[in-house]
């Protein structure tokens, strides 16, 4: 019996510096999953996050708030459970799990799922966002509108991720000359809450910082509730700044998409939306209103010039009497001479 | 700070020298002025778009 183990570490040995292709590692972990008794029929308790389905198979995400699984029930064997899962729903999963080997991906497969009810993330958000509505954080007349040619834009968010260079280049595409101060931020897990409001009341206390655009580029609900909560929504609302978000997501809208002056899907659409183009406002205003000044100048040129003429005509005239008088004269002077001829001949 | 109040100043000057000029409310050597300036200002909205390019600065 004690030859077992020693032969299985002798084998395990032998394969270390064996180099495995993707294939042949995820097979092994696969394997792995699979025959581990302690891994398969768990039970596991959970809130639903990411919901969404298509024709063959439903998607979600349990999580504790803490960390997460992936999920997946296929949409006919969803059908025949007694469940109607929602965003919020806290359930208990019975589940195997399922290693994708292609995709190097774990998914919880559930085949019995138990509504617990609606789980403690999706009440406390439910609750946070109604004190601020209560309070008028979301109201229309709070709103400031970003400036359209801001000389400094400042976007809080991580330096490591993508979301910043989709905002630079949307930025500097629109307009070149802008200048970008970005305020690093850790923008999931518990540091993300004070870590977005630091930012954000940094960039706005900065000089000359004209809008904020507080962004990362998505992800799932749970790895976006530092946007869901009062820390961040208070920074938004207090800050003198314009407050874009750029969440990246499209689902259920976060409180500070709510409380923010202005809310973008996407990074890439906060800096194209927080200042005008450049070009296209040349093109769109400045030459139209230059060829206006120049068409109402030629116009009025023209009009006055017409009168300079007339002017110059009527000063140009010899002065006395106008010429009609003098041809009216000369008539009567010769009907005078053909009178006195008259006259003279004894024809009259 | 932002340029909309630099830019938006000017362009409303310009359209307000495009009106004097619809309503002949000048004569011709205010209006050759009014023209000028006019021109000017739309010069100097090309150069505040016109600034030397922006630059990131990271604060960690």
């Amino acid at each position: 019996m004690a030859d077992a183990p020693d032969a299985e570490r002798q084998a395990a040995e032998s394969d270390v510096g064996e180099v495995l292709s993707v294939s042949q590692l995820n097979d092994r972990i696969a394997s792995v999953v699979q025959d581990t008794s302690a891994l398969n029929g768990v039970r596991c308790i959970g809130e639903v996050t990411d919901l969404h389905q298509n024709s063959t198979t439903l998607y979600f995400t349990l999580t504790n708030g803490e960390a997460e699984l992936p999920c997946m029930i296929w949409a006919n064997r969803y059908r025949e459970m007694d469940a109607d899962l929602e965003d919020g729903t806290e359930v208990i999963l019975e589940s195997d799990i399922d290693y994708w080997v292609e995709g190097g991906k774990i998914d919880l497969m559930p085949w019995e799922v138990i509504v617990v009810g609606d789980g403690d993330q999706a009440a406390a958000v439910e609750r946070l966002r109604s004190e601020p509505k209560e309070r008028g954080w979301f109201d229309d007349e709070q709103k400031q509108q970003p400036p359209a040619f801001p000389e400094r834009v400042g976007v809080v968010t991580s330096l490591r991720g993508d979301a910043r260079y989709d905002i630079q280049n949307a930025i500097h595409g629109q307009d070149p000359t802008v200048d970008i101060l970005v305020k690093d931020a850790t923008v999931q897990g518990s540091e993300a809450p004070t870590s977005i409001a630091n930012g954000i009341h940094y960039l706005d206390r900065s000089e000359d910082v004209d809008a904020i655009i507080v962004g990362r580029g998505g992800g799932s609900d749970s790895n976006l509730q530092a946007f869901n909560t009062e820390r961040v929504a208070e920074a938004i609302f207090t800050a003198n700044t314009p407050v874009v978000t750029a969440i990246g997501h499209t689902d259920d809208r976060l409180i500070a998409d709510q409380v923010a002056d202005v809310a973008t899907i996407t990074p890439t659409a906060a800096g194209e939306y927080i200042l005008n183009s450049r070009p296209e406002f040349l093109a769109s205003e400045t030459e139209p209103l230059e060829q206006q000044l120049d068409a109402a100048y030629e116009t009025f040129q023209q009009d006055h010039e017409q009168e300079l003429a007339e002017a110059v005509d009527e000063a140009a005239a010899p002065e006395g009497l106008p010429p009609i008088y003098y041809k009216i004269a000369i008539v009567v002077l010769l009907l005078l001479l053909l009178v006195i001829t008259g006259f003279w001949l004894g024809v009259i | 700070m932002a340029n909309d109040a630099e830019i938006h100043d000017r362009l409303s000057r310009v359209e307000e020298i495009i009106e004097q000029f619809d309503a002949d409310e000048c004569d011709l050597d205010e209006g050759t002025a009014l023209h000028e300036e006019g021109k000017e200002l739309l010069t100097e909205v090309r150069e505040i778009l016109d600034e030397e390019s922006g630059e990131v600065v990271e604060i960690e």
